[in-house]
């Protein structure tokens, strides 16, 4: 799906949510860039190991003298599952409790949060939110822990780290502060309001460059084309340092300039699926300035026909179908060694079953970049208004390019891109279970259903002078459910949000 | 927020600082000071920049329009800082600033903050000099609660307070609306400001009822339309002032306001808002909305209607889908040919699918530049191997060049071939005899660059390979002889060697005559060595008598090379020479090696001939030992009878 008029009579027939549930046989590529440390059902069941060993000798410490067989059992527990952890690939290893919720490295363990309620408690009555185990931690290092814990006058993090010192530990470090806070250091967040600002420069300027190029096309010209290059730089700088400021500006639509914002969004989309997806910067470089210039064939297509709010007619359809050649056409002229936005102008509506146009060349698999382009562009498509279709909320967006996957889509590559974007993604307006309206600010990549929000209206729509920041993955201790959860995505063009980008 | 709005903005920003740090650094006496405010007037009097202009203001930044402007200007940075000093936050530039208006408020910047503050503050400090179309909200330390002269100071009042104003007011409006003078005060409050202020006010108003919930938002719109009273005939008012604030509502704020009236009433929203003073802009964006959603529900009947929320139930993702995607998603998978494509993404795979590309559009522009392109394309894709592509490329230029405008340019992309570090590596990468057959069709078209490179490089190809190119080779001949009769000449001796390895492979007597002229004159031994072999492997006549003629040659080592090889490949041609130069009385006859070559020759010709030199010489009485030597070994290759072995050869 494209930004086509809504054509029923060219709908799939897509799997069911339940089919899709089960389907397990598409095959996953290990190296994506997961964000969650524990990615895989081993290392998370190992990071649950370890709070569970560490409770375990928590309890037996306070039943039993620290020299009971039970005991030393525990602790050699212990050491042995951070050992474990630390085997997979961690040089240190941080448990953090925020809000009274159990992290392990940015991973949240909600049942265990539950499960271990009174290990939590201990370690938040002596002042500790984080502890983290170096390499090489014994069951001696952890015996000094355990029993640091069963003090009950030790009340302050500087005394845990007193008594932690006095004993020669070395391989255990407490403190107080998680790292999780996210009220972050006014440095931090005066760097990361620095780049944003940058960054939605860049998307300006980005905007004015692509009406120069569209102005040249119309006259059969191609400009030069080292503004573009520029602007991808600038992005790829930008998202380099701040993916989340970058990936913010896709939440800016317009109705207007349709074809500039969307193909700068899906600029900023494919860029960080590449690098999500470990293509090297060089590569990436050419993947943005193609994703610029893909669709540059539509300048030729009638205004009348790309707004058509009915059917196109056959001719139209032939009409539109043109854009891809015709872009090819007119970026062959480019005075570049690089020819992928030429390919990627060409092949981008092939589909991934080679199924759409034009035809597919040697019936060979469209480029990497074309798939990437192509899946960027649908999404971007889908969840903008245009004068055929509202928008398309982007979870259901995303159900849409997951079902279409082996057919329109890269199976794979759609993979990485729901993962990158999270189930929620940034800038989709939410409504959670007590009826309040927010927007996804951040995607937590080890729970992708449970992203952080900003609450903007409570549930009888009265907009909150300051957005309320709330963490999704937070639980209830004493019901170990979460404290919010989302109910529904909801139209932005409903709910009087002119701007997300200003929340994000 | 817009992006030429921002700019805009942000450009206005820019001269006001340049105006304001003029003003700090020249005299007033200075004409620079004027000019720089002068400047600013004429950019906000452009017809295209007419509207208002919200600045908010922080310590360190402005935010123009909502932007951040960062200040890497210090002139822009001390207008921040001074304007904070003054306890200002907001401040709006609405259009019609006169120049009096523009120095005034370049004067406040610059005035010392401590003075305006105890004055009264900045809005007081521009209200003095009547300015009118740029306006100051400060931040105070208490709200300001009390109701001014003029009512509730709106540009100043807290949300809360404006908020339970709007309400009473709408209240107040609605009980008296039968009344001819019901008072709307909140068209009273907003006529008594200034310009700039009011826009300002009115912005606050928006920001107080949508801090309301939105039930009391709808009825505050039904009582300003007053459609219950005005449809009776009681009353044909309207509350104007509510009215034209809610008119000032951002599209998408109002479209939601609109559709919540509209389930209330049930009436459309279109209908709805033709009753409110609405700008052309707004319309539009209005009618974009509204038609978008028209037209999403035409074309998805399936789709419910609205909820009661006023949101549509359409097809988002209900928790069990959104959590089985997310279960998709981290389960644990093994790698796949994803990464294998990233890690192998390179030039080569973007050259192919460029010249197929380029290939495929040509069908729609078929010109010189497609062919340019074509050319430029062709290389890297020959050097990497991609045959089907480079194939069909040569194809379409074969057709293309049946239009004879473009001829020299088919030409010109043909040329593009001739590069022998390109064909080399493209030999290097047939794998299939399909590839080979192309590969052919590539070298041939390179012309003589073709054959030369394949001439080069075929001996140094791996056997299966060689087999493959073994049917180009023939399909060269001419193009290969030719290049081999110009390299032998040049060529190193190991270089050359490999030449003439490959002329045998030709298997085409043509050969035979550029061998023999690299045996008979080529200055390397080694060279006129491997050509003597040629020659006697090469199963044609001609090859044959060339070598026999070369065994009149005047150097002694090639004669005797040449000598070897017709023994060895038991030329019997060679028979008559080789009995002449063994029975040659010149300097060759002393030559013991010499003949003793000729006699193993002879003795594996065994031909009649040789047989009977052989015998003839083997019963000949030898004076010296070498002579003896050189009889025994022709005896040890006849059978004499014993007759013959008692006479003696005369």
């Amino acid at each position: 799906m494209s930004d086509m008029p809504y054509r029923p009579e060219e709908t799939e027939v897509l799997a069911s949510p339940e089919e899709l549930a089960r389907e397990t046989t598409a095959p996953r590529p290990s190296f994506i860039a997961v964000q969650a440390p524990f990615a895989t059902p081993e290392k998370l069941n190992k990071a649950r190991e370890l709070v569970r060993t560490l409770a375990v000798a928590c309890t037996n410490s306070a039943l039993y003298p620290m020299t009971h067989p039970l005991v030393t059992e525990s602790l050699d527990g212990l050491a042995a599952s951070i050992a474990a952890l630390v085997a997979t690939g961690f040089p240190s290893l941080t448990v953090n409790i925020y809000k009274g919720t159990l992290f392990i490295e940015n991973q949240v363990f909600p049942e265990e949060s539950v499960v271990h309620r009174k290990l939590v408690e201990e370690l938040l009555d002596h002042g500790i939110s984080a502890v983290t185990f170096l390499e090489g931690v014994r069951a001696d290092d952890a015996a000094v822990l355990v029993e640091l814990l069963g003090q009950a006058q030790i009340k302050t993090i500087g005394d845990t780290q007193d008594y932690l010192a006095r004993a020669g530990v070395q391989t255990i470090k407490l403190a107080e502060t998680s790292t999780l806070d996210e009220r972050d250091s006014a440095e931090k967040t005066e760097r990361g309001r620095e780049t944003r600002i940058q960054a939605r420069r860049n998307y300006d300027y980005g905007l004015e460059a692509m009406r120069e190029i569209e102005q040249q096309a119309k006259l059969g010209r191609v400009g030069e084309v080292n503004a573009l290059q520029h602007i991808v730089e600038s992005l790829l700088e930008n998202l380099l340092q701040d993916p989340a400021a970058v990936m913010g500006l896709t939440t800016i639509k317009s109705h207007d300039d349709y074809t500039l914002n969307h193909s700068l969004n899906v600029c900023i989309f494919a860029l960080s699926l590449g690098s999500a997806i470990g293509v090297t910067e060089d590569e990436l470089r050419s993947l943005g300035l193609a994703a610029l210039l893909y669709d540059i064939g539509k300048v030729w297509v009638p205004e009348e026909i790309l707004s058509k709010q009915g059917p196109l007619t056959s001719e139209e359809w032939q009409t539109v179908k043109q854009h891809s050649e015709d872009g090819a056409v007119l970026l062959k002229r480019l005075n570049i060694a690089d020819k992928v936005p030429m390919i990627v102008a060409y092949e981008h509506h092939q589909r991934h079953d080679l199924l759409g146009y034009p035809e597919a060349v040697n019936d060979s698999k469209q480029h990497l970049f074309s798939r990437i382009v192509a899946l960027c562009d649908a999404y971007d498509a889908m969840t903008t208004t245009r004068p055929f279709r509202r928008e398309i909320r982007p979870d259901k967006a995303l159900s849409v390019l997951m079902q279409g996957r082996g057919m329109a889509y890269d199976p794979d590559i759609t993979r990485a891109f729901v993962e990158m974007l999270g189930i929620y993604p940034m800038g989709a307006v939410v409504m959670l279970d007590d009826g309040s309206t927010a927007v996804v600010f951040r995607v937590n990549s080890d729970d992708l259903l449970h992203p952080r929000v900003k609450i903007l209206a409570d549930p009888e729509g009265r907009w909150l002078e300051s957005p309320e920041m709330a963490d999704l993955r937070l639980v209830d201790v004493t019901t170990g459910k979460p404290l919010h959860s989302i109910i529904q995505v909801v139209q932005t063009s409903e709910t009087g949000i002119d701007d997300v980008w200003q929340y994000l | 927020m817009s992006t030429d709005k921002s700019a805009h903005a942000e450009g206005v920003l820019k001269l006001l600082a340049a105006a304001a740090g003029t003003a700090r650094l020249y005299p007033p006496a200075s004409a620079l000071p004027k000019e720089a405010v002068q400047k600013l007037v004429d950019n906000l009097a452009k017809p295209a920049n007419a509207r208002p202009l919200y600045f908010t203001v922080e310590p360190q930044r402005i935010y123009a329009e909502g932007a951040p402007v960062t200040p890497n200007s210090s002139p822009t940075l001390a207008v921040a800082e001074a304007l904070h000093a003054m306890q200002v936050e907001q401040f709006i530039i609405t259009p019609g600033v006169s120049f009096a208006e523009a120095e005034a408020f370049v004067a406040l910047i610059n005035a010392d903050p401590t003075h305006v503050r105890t004055g009264g503050g900045a809005r007081t400090y521009l209200g003095k000099t009547n300015v009118q179309h740029i306006a100051v909200h400060e931040i105070r330390l208490s709200d300001s609660k009390k109701a001014t002269l003029f009512g509730i100071d709106l540009a100043n009042a807290s949300l809360g307070d404006i908020a339970e104003f709007i309400c009473e007011a709408t209240a107040r409006w609605k009980s008296e609306v039968a009344a001819l003078d019901a008072p709307d005060e909140i068209a009273s409050a907003l006529a008594k400001m200034e310009g700039a202020t009011r826009e300002l006010a009115t912005q606050r108003i928006i920001s107080a009822l949508l801090s309301l919930d939105e039930k009391t938002r709808v009825n505050l719109l039904e009582t300003a339309l007053n459609n219950d009273t005005r449809s009776t005939g009681a009353s044909n008012k309207r509350m104007d002032g509510m009215l034209s604030v809610i008119a000032d509502m951002s599209p998408t704020s109002l479209a939601r306001l609109l559709t919540l009236a509209s389930l209330s009433s049930g009436r459309a929203p279109k209908d709805i808002a033709s009753e409110i003073p609405l700008s052309n802009e707004t319309l539009q964006a209005l009618d974009f909305l509204f038609s978008s959603e028209q037209a999403s529900r035409n074309n998805t009947p399936d789709e419910a209607g609205m909820n009661g929320n006023g949101n549509r139930d359409v097809g988002g993702l209900d928790t069990g889908q959104a959590v089985a995607i997310a279960a998709e998603i981290a389960e644990e998978r093994p790698a796949e040919d994803l990464e294998r494509q990233v890690s192998e993404l390179q030039a080569s795979d973007s050259a192919a699918r460029a010249l197929a590309t380029i290939t495929a559009i040509s069908h729609k522009s078929p010109d010189a530049e497609t062919l340019r392109a074509i050319g430029e394309a062709l290389p890297e894709a020959v050097r990497i191997g991609a045959f089907t592509t480079v194939h069909k490329a040569l194809r379409r230029l074969d057709e293309l060049g049946e239009n004879a405008a473009l001829a020299d340019e088919v030409d010109s992309a043909r040329s593009a071939l001739a590069l022998s570090d390109v064909l080399t590596d493209m030999c290097d990468t047939v794998k299939t005899a399909s590839d080979a057959v192309i590969a052919g069709k590539i070298l041939s078209t390179a012309g003589n660059i073709g054959a030369e490179t394949l001439l080069m490089s075929y001996t140094n190809m791996p056997r299966y390979r060689r087999l493959l190119m073994g049917p180009v080779l023939g399909s060269m001949s001419g193009l290969l002889l030719g290049a081999a009769r110009a390299h032998l000449q040049s060529a190193n001796p190991e270089e050359a060697v490999e030449i003439l390895h490959t002329l045998v492979v030709l298997n085409d007597r043509r050969a035979a005559g550029v061998i023999a002229q690299a045996l008979n004159s080529n200055p390397s031994e080694k060279v006129r060595f491997a050509a003597a072999t040629a020659l006697a492997d090469m199963p044609v006549a001609e090859a044959h008598q060339s070598l026999v003629r070369a065994l009149n040659q005047q150097e002694a080592e090639t004669r005797q090379h040449i000598v070897r090889e017709v023994g060895r490949k038991k030329i019997c041609a060679a028979a008559p020479v080789l009995i002449r130069l063994f029975n040659d009385t010149g300097a060759a006859a002393k030559n013991y090696g010499f003949r003793k070559e000729i006699i193993v020759a002879l003795a594996s010709i065994d031909s009649p001939d040789a047989q009977k030199a052989l015998k003839k010489f083997a019963k000949k009485i030898a004076f010296t030992k070498k002579n003896r030597d050189l009889r025994h070994l022709a005896q040890n290759a006849v059978t004499l009878t014993p007759d013959e072995e008692r006479m003696p050869s005369e």
